[in-house]
């Protein structure tokens, strides 16, 4: 039964992404104005007041981060980049060996990265984010212990 | 944010964007409920509730948790005579 509402949930927020992003940015805009307003009924200016919500709230992209990152959604982009990148590669180049070999090595990845996440979901996040700071591309090829 | 704040004797301080995650990760889960309304000041919201899934599993995570701090709580009150 969760497994079904994830893949709903899921689904749902790959068909319509850009609506779903636009009711989180509202709900968090929502949230500052309203506690700014708290903050002007007892007294604060208002810039000030919303300066101070803004800042107690904390960084809005690294929310908006771990809400994409809640709902799976971080695997799905860096697969849909990593496949971009690949085609951009490919259409520059399209019979070198290093392009076709970098997409054979992307797909292996990727099926080793869906495999591993029925397994552990949760290390398979943690390598995901490593590989992002990195900002290489394919990655380290690190393995699971 | 404010009301757990309160309930905590403002012992618990929360930053306040840090609930999103969480509460969209429960939605995720099919543990709660969202729809847009109206707020109080006639803005648009959204409210969040528990939905039967929830329910069941907050009960079951009450549960452990009580079962959790009581153990603790009886290794605590233990004297050095009882070991």
């Amino acid at each position: 039964m969760k497994l079904f509402a994830q893949l709903c949930s899921w689904l749902k927020w790959i068909v319509k992404r850009s609506h779903l992003e636009t009711g989180m940015e509202a709900e968090v805009c929502f949230h500052i104005e309203s506690y700014a307003e708290d903050l002007v009924r007892n007294g604060v200016p208002q810039p000030e007041a919303l300066r101070r919500a803004r800042i107690q709230f904390g960084a809005i992209e690294s929310h908006k981060d771990a809400i994409r990152a809640s709902q799976g959604l971080r695997l799905w982009d860096e697969l849909w980049a990593d496949l971009g990148f690949g085609v951009r590669m490919l259409r520059q180049s399209p019979g070198s060996r290093s392009s076709r070999l970098h997409l054979s090595r992307w797909a292996s990845e990727r099926t080793q990265q869906f495999s591993l996440w029925q397994k552990r979901p949760c290390s398979i996040l943690c390598r995901c984010r490593i590989q992002t700071n990195s900002g290489s591309w394919p990655g380290p090829r690190t393995t699971d212990p | 944010l404010l009301r757990i704040q309160q309930i905590s004797g403002e012992q618990l301080q929360i930053q306040q964007g840090s609930p999103y995650p969480a509460l969209y990760r429960l939605e995720h889960q099919g543990l709660i409920a969202s729809e847009w309304g109206e707020s109080e000041n006639k803005r648009k919201a959204k409210f969040y509730r528990l939905i039967a899934a929830g329910r069941r599993q907050l009960q079951s995570e009450t549960q452990k948790w009580n079962n959790m701090a009581a153990l603790v709580a009886s290794i605590l009150r233990t004297t050095s005579e009882e070991i």
